[in-house]
């Protein structure tokens, strides 16, 4: 579709949108290109405004960039207003970057583009942009409040430099030219204050490493280490002490006494448990069977009960 | 060969004397200083000399677990196989505490159930101190009395398995052996008889 069709057919325009298809290219900003540069060359500002007083929204749709589209919404008078003058400095800057642009495309597809040309290249849309800035402002005489809103946009447009700005392609510096960023001091305010801070931090440590070693020397004089591994360590030295040692031997013995009456008892107990279970009939048993059954799994429930309280969510399922 | 068991020894527990030390065990005896420069070519009287100068009993210690003197010494007696009788002798003999408590090592792991309560339970009344190497390598008191005790409940000591032994009870009610009466019970047995009188 021609740019010249276009503009004749403006219900046509809006709804294939008429925009230039441009490539996409990985790492490279998108070239924002509205087809209404047409307009301004072939001088049909007024018709151009007319249509995008009828249908702001519409226009907005061709528009990509976010903040115009919040204008759009807001469809106040000085929002229009702002958003011509916008999308005509936008014009112009396209217009101009085209012809960079397609210059930077081939030298970015030649592979040997360099950093110079890409400034070279911006500084020269960025002038012929101001140029036309002016011009356009001298030529088609708006009103004063529209001069000064397209010149703040301009400003503003250069300010963010989404649509000017190209991405810079990262490029190889050998070591040798290298330059490491020189990393600036601090404020010298700020600076002795770490300093001090260091300071105190240091000393701090130094009297707390000195107390502990302090503390070191004083328990070992107190109570020093005993070397359980040397064997004089333990006396094996019989009638030091004859009473003391008989006492010892004496608890020693009652309490093997002790010990083994109780595990008599205990073999006594169940020895007798085996002797009744074994007089009793058949019935006693089943019931005497049926009841530990019943009072087991009580208990099981018990146990169950209070163990799922203090498990969390998880492995409940597990008994 | 030196580590090997004398000829004339006759199987115990149903296997050569010296297996009833574990592997890993004997295996770092035979390779330990002290068997090596002591224990070769010994007599049954040069383990005794042997151990009438020990210092302590116990079993591997230290960081790469070096067996003791006294385990060595129980190996080695394993390995000659001394007559019952001369154990008998050197567990009764008073003088020697260290002598004694290897003499009831051995006995322990050689001897049967009955004969063990038999030699083992009148040691009860020595209330000797005995020095006793940890793990760790530092030493802790114990007594004859209390070695006697563990010997007999035991499984497991300086780090040697032992032979199962049948409970007491269940002896006493085959009627192999009659209930242990201590000396206190005796004494206060006594002092009763003279109440009454």
């Amino acid at each position: 579709m021609s740019k010249k069709s276009s503009a004749k057919q403006p219900a046509k325009l809006v709804a294939t949108s008429g925009v230039k298809v441009q490539r996409y290219f990985p790492g490279k900003a998108p070239e924002l290109d509205i087809d209404l540069s047409d307009d301004d060359v072939n001088g049909d500002d007024d018709s151009y405004q007319e249509q995008q007083q009828q249908q702001p929204v519409q226009s907005s749709r061709i528009t990509i960039r976010g903040p115009t589209a919040i204008l759009d919404d807001a469809s106040d008078d000085d929002s229009k207003k702002l958003l011509q003058a916008r999308l005509r400095a936008r014009q112009m800057a396209n217009e101009d970057s085209d012809d960079s642009s397609s210059e930077a495309s081939t030298d970015s597809s030649s592979s040997e583009e360099d950093e110079d040309d890409d400034r070279a290249a911006e500084a020269r849309r960025r002038a012929a942009m101001h140029r036309q800035a002016t011009k356009s402002a001298s030529e088609s005489e708006p009103s004063s409040e529209e001069d000064e809103s397209s010149d703040e946009e301009s400003s503003e447009e250069e300010g963010d430099g989404y649509a000017a700005r190209p991405l810079f392609k990262p490029v190889f510096v050998p070591k040798s030219q290298r330059q490491a960023p020189v990393s600036k001091p601090d404020p010298h305010g700020d600076d002795s204050d770490l300093l001090e801070q260091q300071e105190k931090k240091k000393e701090e440590r130094r009297q707390e490493s000195v107390r502990r070693a302090a503390e070191q020397a004083k328990h070992d004089r107190e109570a020093p280490e005993i070397e359980t591994n040397d064997i004089s360590t333990v006396d094996d030295t019989d009638d030091l002490d004859p009473d003391a040692e008989f006492e010892a031997w004496k608890l020693r013995e009652l309490l093997r006494i002790k010990r083994d009456k109780e595990e008599r008892e205990q073999a006594d107990i169940e020895e007798q448990e085996r002797e009744r279970m074994r007089n009793m009939t058949e019935e006693e048993k089943q019931k005497l069977g049926l009841e530990r059954e019943r009072r087991q799994q009580m208990e099981k429930l018990k146990i169950t009960d209070d163990e799922g309280r203090s498990k969390g969510a998880f492995f409940q399922q597990s008994d | 060969m030196a580590n090997r068991t004398v000829s004339t020894a006759v199987s115990i527990h149903g296997t050569n004397p010296q297996y009833l030390v574990d592997k890993i065990i004997r295996q770092r005896i035979y390779d330990s200083l002290y068997w090596k420069e002591h224990c070769f070519a010994l007599t049954v009287t040069g383990v005794m000399e042997k151990a009438v100068d020990l210092q302590c009993i116990g079993g591997c210690y230290g960081g790469n677990s070096r067996p003791s003197e006294f385990l060595c010494l129980v190996l080695k007696l394993l390995q000659l196989q001394p007559d019952r009788e001369m154990v008998d002798e050197l567990i009764q003999q008073s003088d020697f505490k260290y002598l004694r408590a290897l003499a009831m090592f051995y006995l322990r792991l050689t001897e049967s159930s009955v004969e063990i309560y038999r030699k083992l339970e009148p040691m009860f009344k020595d209330s000797r101190k005995l020095r006793k190497r940890t793990k760790d390598g530092t030493y802790e008191l114990t007594y004859v009395d209390e070695l006697a005790d563990q010997l007999l409940r035991e499984q497991w000591i300086c780090d040697v398995t032992l032979p199962r032994v049948s409970k007491r009870i269940a002896l006493e009610d085959i009627g192999e052996l009659s209930p242990r009466i201590s000396p206190l019970e005796e004494d206060s047995d006594d002092e009763n008889g003279m109440d009454e009188d």
